[in-house]
């Protein structure tokens, strides 16, 4: 049974929505039960899908069993079908997109019950649609399935964004405008690859790449990299492309936003470091002359940028929105490093940065739950208020300023070793200069939070009474938070050079 | 001067289809943009057919050039059509020309890299392909090579395909239904008011024409679907052909003639029933012991003779794939022609 | 200058893209965006099916003949079925975008009763 477990992961979450649709319409209760049996069915998957690749390597699943064929005219044979992949570099992605996501689903079932009251029937079958989407990105072997899912997980993010109202529909337009250019840059860049390969399939193409630039280097192949590229940095809101994400993510419903904001640009990311280091290769990377170079610009410019806006914000959701557009900087430059330590850090950046975006998410929304609101302003008293929470949050804000012990922490350390070893100095300031930001933000907080206390002519009562949000909502929040050290004090096991990340580094870098 | 590589009415058509582009776009009133852009959707069929591609073609003429037209002019009929003349924001639109030319040069400098058109001996060509050509017949038993690909060697992607029109058709249902669900009653006047005096079931001959047609349509839709093995098409052309005679009713008598037929609960079954029953095929699959959507397992509990198993699991699917289409034209049709109401519209 | 002529389909197809992309970014109305859309995404379905096209060849439908001779079948008499498949998805996926995008243009409309994208704007700032 195990060698069907790479479909279990998809097929999990996408025969739950297709049943929560149903029973939208028969017993309403149903349906998040139905959703949360098939995320834990892919987590379970995926988890132990974790340990199988750590020991035996790369499973390959082929749909249809349309596996390795003969071909008239060809030498070696090539996969006819669609393939599914499970490697040491997706592997923990899928695991920890579907942890994240079985959690968010517990913890969203309050926030959806009070938010959207009376308009949820098919809130849950678009959340499991979003997270087959995003699974399916981090799953697939096939070039063109993975823009297929990319549109799965595009056109549920946007329902689901639409959900907020109001300004939601303009921001969630925005969006769909600017993700669907990215995905068509995406499916012309593929059009451009397959013009020259004459196959979708990504283990194929990345044996089938270099023989066609053995003499020489291919615009075809070039102009479609660069499409491709361009196409994933729309999809995860990088720094020209960045307008569509604040509003989306900031006018999107709580529970939503908890897991769009960790989940899709991450997974955007992985896609492009699929494609850059399988289909294409670090060593085509590094002979690209002066791309390089822009890219870790950008990367700057994105972090840089991101920083300041998130200064100038007075809105808590609109705060942790720049500070995800600034991460996806940190990511993006880890992978155009292009050496160990860099693709390291980017590759561990994935998983913990998902985790902190969700933790800080979720924390935001335990918070909005109870005051009605995230304006800096209104959390005053907020630590006596809700001191469980906002532990999680301050936590949660030390891992992204990178205190040790921390995830956090060892991602950065990474990113600046590598930027440091490729002497890309700009880098290394702007990674510490974004520490220093959210610090500020963090200081601000607890000042406002702690010594604020709210004035006793508008709250009524001096006291403060101590207001949680519900459990099944703290829960949650907590287990992320934890995880965060967890995640920071098992750093070894991780990307050591034996380990899973260390093992897809130096796949990357071995020809 | 060498002498074009393509059918010189391909040329024609070319030439014609950037016209009207250009003309859809720059075109004061939405309602002609539109129309003209129902018109460039039908070139650029009859281009495809050109090339060898019946299957695109067929259902670009009736997606792009049927259906989408529609949508846009039930969102249309339900807002409005004219256009602000609004001076200013040149210089914003001619650097967006700027980034735009540069980028098409982008793209441009790869052509001297491309195989020559046409050329059956390029990559795209010779690499996989032939192996779906050369094999459809043993592996399948299926002539129409497009069918063979779409619902069996790549089954997965028109699995996911299905899935993407019945998020279309709920997120939409989520966008519009649901707010005016309970607000029937206190529905504020003016905003009838605001829409069109034209009732398009005024007119005898629509009416007539369309009772005499819609038959021939569904009858047409359900061969298309039966017959995709051996002729153009399958389940997508059948689904919005069959979705098209409903829409059709619903323009020519009234959207409350189609919704006294369906109700809403019936569509919205029926959408999510068609992904299951493709699912659901896959799943039977696996646990016949076979990969996910390997028609060959289900051998046993389907007729025929044993090698016949791809052909009736193509077929399954392909049901399942013109339920859904079908039934999310109509839910998502009624949908923006009532603004979410479910009532009257277009 | 040649080299335009033999790939005259790849360049109306780049033409035709750039046109839809430039309606997406520069258009202020929210349906002629969508319409700009639907154009990129023909122009990019054009370009797959002109990689797929094969000079003096027919659609990718077997012959009666060849059917029930399996070794008789010649590749090159019949267009690439690949590009066809993955462009059927393409449309299929543009239509969907399309409804989802009318249908939040529609909400849009009722809040601001404008399309036009700077009118938003100036609506969502009072």
């Amino acid at each position: 049974m195990t060698e069907q477990l790479p479909i279990i992961i998809i097929l999990g979450p996408l025969m739950a929505a297709v049943l929560a649709a149903f029973a939208g319409w028969f017993r309403p209760k149903l349906s998040h039960p139905l959703v949360l049996l098939g995320l834990a069915a892919s987590f379970a998957a995926a988890l132990k899908l974790v340990f199988i690749v750590a020991d035996g390597g790369t499973q390959k699943y082929w749909l249809g069993g349309w596996g390795d064929k003969v071909i008239p005219g060809q030498k070696d044979p090539f996969v006819v079908g669609i393939q599914i992949t499970v490697d040491h570099l997706n592997t923990l992605l899928l695991a920890a997109v579907s942890g994240i996501a079985l959690l968010t689903a517990i913890y969203a079932k309050r926030l959806v019950d009070t938010e959207l009251a009376g308009r949820q029937r098919y809130f849950d079958a678009l959340f499991a649609l979003l997270v087959t989407g995003l699974l399916g990105i981090s799953i697939t072997g096939d070039i063109f399935n993975l823009y297929v899912f990319m549109e799965i997980a595009a056109l549920s993010s946007y329902a689901l964004i639409a959900y907020g109202k109001s300004r939601a529909y303009m921001a969630s337009f925005n969006y769909l405008i600017m993700g669907t250019m990215g995905a068509c840059l995406y499916l012309l860049g593929i059009g451009f690859i397959f013009i020259k390969g004459g196959t979708l399939n990504i283990d194929d193409l990345s044996g089938i790449i270099p023989t066609l630039q053995a003499d020489g280097p291919s615009q075809a192949l070039f102009v479609g990299f660069i499409l491709i590229i361009l196409g994933a940095w729309a999809k995860m809101a990088f720094f020209p492309f960045h307008g569509w994400l604040p509003n989306a993510y900031t006018y999107a419903p709580t529970a939503s936003a908890s897991v769009l904001a960790p989940l899709a640009t991450k997974v955007a990311v992985y896609a492009m470091l699929r494609i850059m280091l399988t289909v294409y290769s670090i060593d085509y990377i590094v002979g690209l002359n002066g791309i390089q170079p822009i890219a870790l610009y950008l990367s700057t410019a994105a972090i840089v940028m991101g920083s300041f806006l998130s200064l100038t914000q007075t809105n808590l959701k609109m705060i942790a929105c720049y500070f995800v557009i600034s991460e996806i900087g940190y990511m993006v430059g880890g992978a155009w490093l292009a050496n160990k330590p860099g693709l390291t850090g980017a590759m561990y950046h994935l998983v913990a940065d998902a985790a902190m975006t969700s933790a800080l998410f979720m924390a935001i929304g335990c918070i909005v739950y109870r005051l009605g609101q995230a304006q800096l302003e209104s959390l005053r008293g907020v630590f006596f208020k809700m001191p469980v929470t906002m532990t999680a949050f301050v936590v949660t804000m030390a891992a992204l300023i990178g205190v040790p012990p921390t995830c956090g922490f060892f991602s950065k350390w990474y990113l600046i070793q590598g930027a440091a070893q490729a002497g890309v100095w700009h880098f290394v300031v702007a990674l510490l200069l974004s520490s220093l930001v959210k610090a500020i933000i963090l200081f601000r907080i607890v000042e406002i939070g702690y010594n604020r206390v709210p004035h006793p002519a508008i709250q009524g009562n001096p006291a403060i009474e101590r207001k949680e949000a519900p459990l099944s909502m703290l829960i949650p929040t907590l287990v992320m938070a934890l995880g965060l050290i967890v995640l920071g004090l098992y750093t070894d096991t991780l990307v050591g050079t034996n380990t899973i990340i260390g093992k897809a580094v130096s796949a990357a870098l071995t020809p | 001067m060498p002498s074009l590589p393509i059918w010189e009415f391909d040329v024609l058509l070319l030439v014609l289809v950037v016209l009207f582009a250009l003309i859809s776009l720059s075109i004061r009133n939405l309602m002609g943009a539109a129309i003209v852009f129902g018109a460039y959707s039908f070139m650029m069929c009859l281009i495809w057919a050109g090339m060898g591609a019946v299957d695109v073609a067929f259902t670009e003429a009736a997606v792009g050039a049927g259906v989408s037209t529609v949508f846009i002019v039930s969102t249309i009929y339900n807002t409005s059509a004219t256009m602000q003349n609004k001076p200013g924001g040149l210089t914003f639109k001619l650097f967006i020309g700027l980034v735009v030319t540069l980028t098409g040069a982008f793209l441009l400098s790869a052509l001297p890299d491309f195989p020559e058109w046409g050329d059956s001996e390029s990559p795209a060509n010779a690499v996989v392909a032939p192996y779906y050509i050369k094999n459809t017949i043993t592996d399948a038993h299926v002539p129409n090579v497009v069918t063979s690909v779409l619902a069996d060697y790549r089954g997965f992607d028109t699995l996911l395909e299905t899935t993407v029109v019945f998020i279309a058709c709920i997120a939409i249902y989520s966008i519009l239904r649901t707010e005016t669900a309970k607000s029937k009653t206190d529905e504020p006047e003016e905003e009838i008011a605001v829409l069109p005096s034209y009732d398009p079931s005024d007119s005898l001959i629509v009416r007539q024409a369309s009772r005499f047609m819609i038959p021939f349509m569904q009858l047409f839709a359900l061969y298309v679907i039966a017959h995709g093995h051996y002729s153009p098409g399958g389940g997508f052309q059948g689904g919005v052909i069959l979705g098209a005679s409903l829409i059709l009713l619903a323009i020519s008598f009234d959207l409350k003639f189609l919704l006294g037929h369906w109700s809403e609960k019936s569509l919205m079954l029926l959408v999510a029933s068609g992904v299951f029953l493709y699912a659901a095929v896959g799943l039977a699959c696996v646990f016949m012991g076979g990969n996910y959507l390997d028609y060959v397992v289900l051998d046993p509990i389907l007729p025929g003779k044993g090698d016949m198993a791809r052909s009736h699991g193509i077929l399954l699917v392909e049901i399942g794939v013109g339920i859904t289409v079908m039934f999310s034209m109509v839910a998502i049709h009624i949908n923006l022609a009532s603004n979410g109401r479910f009532d009257r519209g277009l | 200058m040649e080299n335009l002529i033999a790939n005259f389909n790849y360049v109306i197809v780049v033409i035709l893209m750039m046109i839809g992309l430039w309606a997406m970014l520069a258009q202020k109305n929210l349906i002629k965006k969508c319409i700009g859309m639907a154009i990129f995404q023909t122009g990019i379905i054009l370009f797959f099916i002109s990689i797929g096209a094969k000079n003096e060849a027919k659609v990718p439908i077997l012959s009666k003949f060849v059917a029930e001779n399996p070794p008789a079948i010649i590749v090159n008499d019949y267009a690439n079925p690949l590009t066809q498949i993955l462009m059927l998805t393409a449309i299929v996926v543009g239509v969907a975008i399309l409804g989802v995008g009318l249908a939040l243009a529609q909400k849009i409309y009722q809040q601001y009763s404008t399309f036009d994208e700077d009118e938003i704007l100036e609506n969502q700032r009072k």
